[in-house]
């Protein structure tokens, strides 16, 4: 899926360094470390977001070209991505949820499905109608969570897919990724605080350190 | 005293029996305005977003340019569209001078700084995370700009009310484009100063009540889509 060579990232002090990493497809990957050691950078780098320093990045089998934005959209559009401290727009959680299909003009009929089956899914159906700046931290987060989730993509990257959620639900979010990877053969990579997250369903752990995988 | 008591009581009748005249009057101010702050919508917003989104040399001139220009006094816009629009300017042959167009290109010169600086306030303002979050979703610009536009609008529809107010309350630009012709190009503010001039204060003072109805409804809005957005 992925293949990240020679890569480097710096920003400001920090650099980010990997000499060679390889996402393979159908698997749970999950980036552990502490703050600061750059799961949020490596995060950016794989949806495509921040352009490394220097280094390749081949997707799918295909070099990336930062310089063909047309190109550069249709990659990221292939990625659902769920940003660390997400941001929800302001309206309903419902339009919230189903904005990324609509984007992608996926007909009206399927968002709605698509969009019920999720919220259903993630437990967040009775949130539907309600404006996203009243939610608690956890709702909010979960329901990012279910428009990263509701686009149908071969690969999920989650920056912290639990944070601030309560143990009942981290447990339907865990259950939810695993059926994803069963059913539909998605990639997922996900950072996590959590090392019994990672144990708990991920096939492989990536530990960083100071910007570098160790 | 007695004056503004009578001046008040006739203008009372005056909007009460819907004088002709009045509506008249009142008409060409609120389509001299609603067409300038339209226009001044179309090119100032984006403009204003524009500005917010991204970055080249001279931005900080232009955003600083804009907001000099927010206290643009009304006949020195009067004054330049006037040399350009007499029969002696560039465009003098278009015939434009003492109309509602040159009125509404003046006003349109007024209201458009006030809506582009405003937007460009607006659009900055709104959350941080949203471009990075609009990138992440797959959204491509136009997409981005529209979602920009629907997260500040309430900052965006004050924008356009403030200019609203604006080029509704202004005298310069109407006196010297427009050239108060009676039944044409007279609006409310000229009429009060020309009504004031003949000593006859019912219809002045009757075009002031709507002059400070307007604007009083203008700040109950302004004050509605300032609770909202937060």
């Amino acid at each position: 899926m992925y293949r990240l060579t020679a890569i480097k990232q710096c920003v400001d002090e920090f650099s980010l360094t990997i000499d060679n990493c390889e996402f393979k497809e159908g698997k749970i990957y999950a980036i552990t470390g502490p703050n600061g050691s750059g799961k949020t950078t490596l995060m950016d780098i794989l949806t495509f977001i921040k352009q490394p320093t220097s280094g390749n990045i081949t997707f799918k089998n295909r070099l990336v070209d930062y310089n063909d934005s047309s190109a550069l959209l249709q990659t990221r559009r292939r990625v659902g991505c769920l940003m660390q401290n997400p941001y929800l727009f302001n309206m309903t959680v419902l339009n919230n949820v189903a904005y990324g299909l609509k984007i992608r003009k996926i007909s009206h009929n399927i968002i709605t499905e698509k969009v019920c089956h999720i919220l259903e899914q993630l437990n967040l159906m009775h949130l539907a109608s309600q404006k996203a700046h009243t939610l608690s931290k956890g709702e909010a987060q979960r329901v990012a969570l279910a428009r990263t989730l509701v686009i149908d993509a071969p690969v999920y990257l989650l920056d912290e897919p639990s944070a601030n959620v309560d143990k009942a639900n981290i447990k339907t979010i865990e259950e939810t990724l695993l059926v994803l990877k069963e059913k539909k053969n998605a990639t997922i990579i996900f950072s996590t605080h959590s090392s019994k997250q990672a144990e708990r369903i991920a096939d492989e752990t990536i530990e960083l350190d100071m910007g570098k995988i160790i | 005293m007695s004056l503004i008591t009578e001046g008040i009581t006739e203008a009372g009748h005056i909007i009460c029996s819907l004088d002709r005249e009045f509506l008249q009057i009142v008409g060409v101010s609120l389509k001299t305005a609603s067409i300038s702050t339209l226009l001044a919508t179309a090119a100032g917003v984006p403009f204003g977003v524009f500005l917010a989104l991204t970055s080249f040399p001279g931005r900080r001139t232009v955003i600083a340019l804009l907001h000099t220009l927010l206290s643009l006094p009304t006949v020195v816009v009067g004054l330049l569209v006037y040399s350009l629009i007499s029969r002696q300017g560039p465009a003098g042959e278009l015939n434009l001078l003492y109309s509602q167009t040159a009125m509404i290109i003046g006003q349109f010169i007024l209201a458009f700084p006030i809506v582009a600086s405003l937007s460009v306030s607006a659009a900055s303002s709104t959350d941080s995370r949203l471009t990075k979050t609009l990138k992440s979703i797959g959204a491509n610009r136009q997409q981005s700009f529209f979602m920009l536009l629907n997260e500040a609008r309430f900052g965006i529809l004050a924008a356009i009310i403030t200019g609203f107010g604006r080029v509704f309350a202004e005298i310069g630009v109407s006196m010297m484009l427009g050239g108060n012709i009676k039944g044409y190009t007279r609006n409310i503010t000229t009429a009060i100063a020309l009504e004031t001039n003949k000593g006859e204060f019912a219809m002045g003072f009757a075009l002031g009540i709507v002059l400070l109805s307007v604007a009083f409804v203008i700040n109950i809005l302004l004050v509605t889509l300032q609770r909202r957005s937060k």
